[in-house]
């Protein structure tokens, strides 16, 4: 039985999931499908004999587009871990009432051999806990340890083992030989904590984990067509594709591979290397490539890749090669652990031994009271438990931490890129100027033209949708120059300056420019410009009042980006190709670490990926797609910016809080360990501190919920988290 | 106090079912997808989004 992943991006609504369930359930070998409608996915079980290719070509047939997809792969984790935490939970709250009524009857006394009949209990309920859900715990803090223990081994998770074993050990002797104390109840209380931090911090991280490269978005399948012409095109899956084969790609598809345009025109947008939703003209021979769009129609290709070495995947092979180092940067705690640990064996050890010589009674008792007090119960809190809150704390303002890792250097920021198209503009244009040529007044004309620019799906159109009475009729496209219709009585044309009889200089630099003529004369010209968003430059100009670098960095013309630049009054760097921008980016980086400060970078497109994989800091804006979210650490869920400022004011405070949590687990630590190596402390006392001082770290952390939000409006607004960005 | 030998392996057959019982949610994937579930009611027969094999 084999299960696969499809991922249907057009999957939007429960009548698509209806429609793609009758596709496959003609298939008899399937046992079981499975629907994310947030993730627009669809998992499938069936029997090993089927071909995942029949199940692309079923939803194909019903008007889809699916892709492969990888399932999550933390999920079978995460639910062992779950599964360990619940039993630790259950196992600990029968341990507790044997363990209770030991305690109480501890000073009065027990009758008969009930105290014997609760001790049994105890150990009894302690055992799944010591030999199920504490797994974890062994694996990873016995695990990496080899003969010749030089510390190396060692993590955070050893004296957590160590504290386990032994206590329970301890009071399994106490237990069977009749006298002493016993600590199930710590043993079963320590586990259970321990594993409810671990399984917060584990479900945090897996939150819009998709795993999927840049190439998961292409299509599967491409029409191949033989070379001398003659024959039909045959349909062939994308993998197939070998350099030199001549594709034909249709209207609205997206190019699977790198190639030479074959014939004299195409319309393609590239948006995936520029970050311009505009639409450009490419000629003979011109190269293109994966990941754009045809918007015109259907034209030939000559691949000169495969999907493997296109550009597209070098792209996403700098993104996860920078993702992957991003997240193997050794954790601060274990490189602690490396220095702590031994110590601490080896304090416990003179312990014992010492008290071998003075008083062998007691040498237990005190070597158990070293490591319990010892046990960093809270050093391994401290952090996470910030973390978490400070997690918490942002998501209510409309910031989605996805990586705590990542939070952790938004305290020293010293530069600030962003992207322009998306991040800083809002992605609707708006006319600022127009000029009225001949008679036509420009009201009439701006209600003509969002009559037609209705039928338009074309990025220029979006500035053009102002409510109208008017009603274009006889509406048709002309691919690359505009469209034309008819608006009261007239012939209206929209589009590029000849298409409309304007007489232009070629070397304008106006792009943004849309003509408009009624009747084949010349009657308008509209300017539009891309609108900053309403809070871009106050959250701009906060960042730079607080002794922050900002820059933009941009895949767009000199003369947009020098425009905005000018309104932001920051330095800019425009044309940015992915790779430029990444860069750039890991040059300014390493700048800025070696003050020992760090970089934030924000962007939405897919010509950010590498940009974002490789920032310290990065950020992606609300109205972008998963693929984007994914490989960011922080997303936005508001398209106010001045989210970034709640983001780094609340990283600050976070960051004290973790000192401040760190610095008392030490201190604690400190004065608890002579103490107990003294037996001045006993072990439950040693196991009531450790719980004390995890509390004072916890609360201390639960401080940064009540922190008040930085940036005060105006108009109060509450951010409502998007339905697809909601947590699964 | 002789009501405790029933009573403590009484509450220990209790633990093994809640454990048991726990233990298949997580297999059967319970806990995973907690918001999306309440989309079900949006479907138009009842357990569309799982079909069991007979």
């Amino acid at each position: 039985m084999t299960t696969i992943t499809l991922s249907v991006q057009d999957m939007h609504c429960s009548a698509c999931i209806n429609k793609v369930r009758q596709a496959l359930e003609q298939e008899s070998l399937i046992e079981e499908l499975r629907f994310n409608p947030v993730r627009r996915q669809v998992l499938i079980q069936h029997e090993a004999p089927l071909n995942p290719k029949t199940l692309i070509h079923h939803l194909e047939d019903a008007g889809f587009h699916p892709t492969l997809a990888s399932a999550p792969k933390s999920t079978n984790e995460s639910r062992s871990l779950l599964a360990r935490l619940g039993v630790s939970g259950l196992a600990l709250m029968q341990t507790m009432m044997a363990q209770g009524s030991l305690y109480a009857g501890a000073f009065s006394g027990m009758e008969g051999g009930y105290e014997r009949l609760l001790e049994f209990t105890a150990l009894f309920f302690c055992i799944p806990v010591v030999c199920y859900s504490a797994m974890p715990f062994y694996r990873r803090g016995f695990g990496g340890l080899s003969l010749t223990a030089t510390g190396a081994g060692m993590s955070m998770d050893t004296p957590i083992a160590l504290a386990i074993v032994i206590a329970f050990l301890v009071s399994l002797y106490s237990t069977i030989t009749g006298h002493g104390e016993v600590y199930y109840d710590s043993v079963a209380m320590f586990t259970f904590v321990m594993l409810g931090s671990r399984y917060l911090e584990q479900r945090l991280r897996t939150q819009l984990l998709i795993d999927d490269s840049l190439l998961a978005s292409l299509p599967a399948t491409a029409k191949l067509l033989a070379r001398d012409n003659g024959a039909e095109a045959i349909t062939i899956p994308v993998t197939d594709i070998k350099s030199g084969d001549w594709l034909f790609i249709e209207e609205g598809q997206q190019l699977p591979v790198d190639g030479v345009l074959l014939d004299q025109n195409a319309v393609l947008e590239e948006a995936l290397l520029s970050g311009e939703a505009e639409w450009s003209n490419r000629h003979k021979n011109d190269v293109l490539y994966a990941g754009t769009y045809n918007r015109g129609p259907g034209f030939r290709l000559s691949a000169t890749t495969t999907t493997g070495n296109s550009r597209l995947a070098e792209i996403d092979h700098l993104a996860t090669t920078a993702l992957e180092s991003k997240h193997s940067i050794a954790r601060m705690a274990d490189r602690v652990a490396h220095v702590f640990i031994p110590s601490i064996l080896l304090i416990a050890l003179v312990t014992f031994v010492v008290w071998q010589a003075i008083n062998p009674d007691n040498a237990l008792t005190a070597t158990l009271a070293v490591l319990i007090v010892s046990c960093p119960c809270a050093l391994s809190l401290a952090t996470p438990a910030a973390l978490s809150a400070a997690i918490v704390r942002l998501r209510g303002v409309g910031v989605l931490v996805k990586d705590s890792r990542a939070l952790q250097s938004a305290h020293h920021i010293s530069t600030v890129l962003f992207d322009k198209t998306g991040t800083l503009t809002s992605p609707v244009l708006e006319i600022v100027g127009w000029r009225a040529v001949n008679d036509y007044s420009s009201q009439w004309c701006i209600a003509a033209a969002s009559a037609l620019q209705k039928h338009s799906s074309h990025p220029l159109a979006s500035g053009f949708r102002q409510g109208t009475d008017l009603v274009a009729s006889a509406v048709s496209t002309h691919t690359g120059r505009g469209l034309s219709g008819t608006v009261d009585g007239k012939r209206i044309r929209i589009g590029s300056a000849d298409f409309c009889g304007f007489q232009t200089d070629p070397k304008d630099d106006k792009a943004k420019n849309v003509y408009f003529s009624v009747n084949g004369q010349p009657a308008a010209i509209f300017e539009l410009e891309e609108t900053l968003r309403p809070d871009a430059a106050p959250t701009v100009a906060a960042l730079q009042k607080s002794g922050i670098q900002v820059e933009l960095l941009s895949g767009d013309r000199p003369l947009s980006c020098k425009r905005l630049a000018a309104k932001l009054a920051i330095p800019f760097a425009s044309k940015q190709q992915p790779e430029q921008k990444y860069d750039y980016l890991q040059k300014l980086q390493s700048e800025t670490s070696q003050k020992g400060k760090a970089l934030m970078y924000v962007g939405d497109g897919i010509n950010d990926i590498p940009a974002l994989a490789e920032a310290d800091l990065s950020v992606a804006t609300l109205e972008t797609s998963d693929l984007v979210k994914s490989k960011a650490d922080v997303v936005l869920l508001t398209t106010r910016l001045h989210a970034l400022l709640e983001l780094l004011a609340v990283g600050s405070s976070t960051n004290r809080i973790m000192l401040q949590n760190l610095f008392w687990a030490f201190a604690y630590n400190l004065v608890a360990i002579p103490l107990a190596a003294t037996s001045i402390l006993p072990p439950w006392a040693a196991a009531l501190g450790m719980s004390v001082s995890s509390i004072i770290v916890l609360s201390n952390a639960a401080r940064i919920l009540r922190i008040p939000p930085i940036v005060t409006t105006d108009e109060q607004e509450t951010y409502e988290p998007l339905a697809n960005t909601r947590t699964i | 106090m002789e009501i405790l030998l029933l009573l403590i392996p009484l509450s220990a057959l209790l633990m093994g079912a809640s454990a048991y019982a726990f233990l298949w949610a997580v297999r059967k994937r319970q806990f995973e997808q907690l918001e999306r579930h309440a989309l079900d009611i949006f479907d138009d027969e009842p357990n569309q989004s799982r079909r069991s094999d007979k």
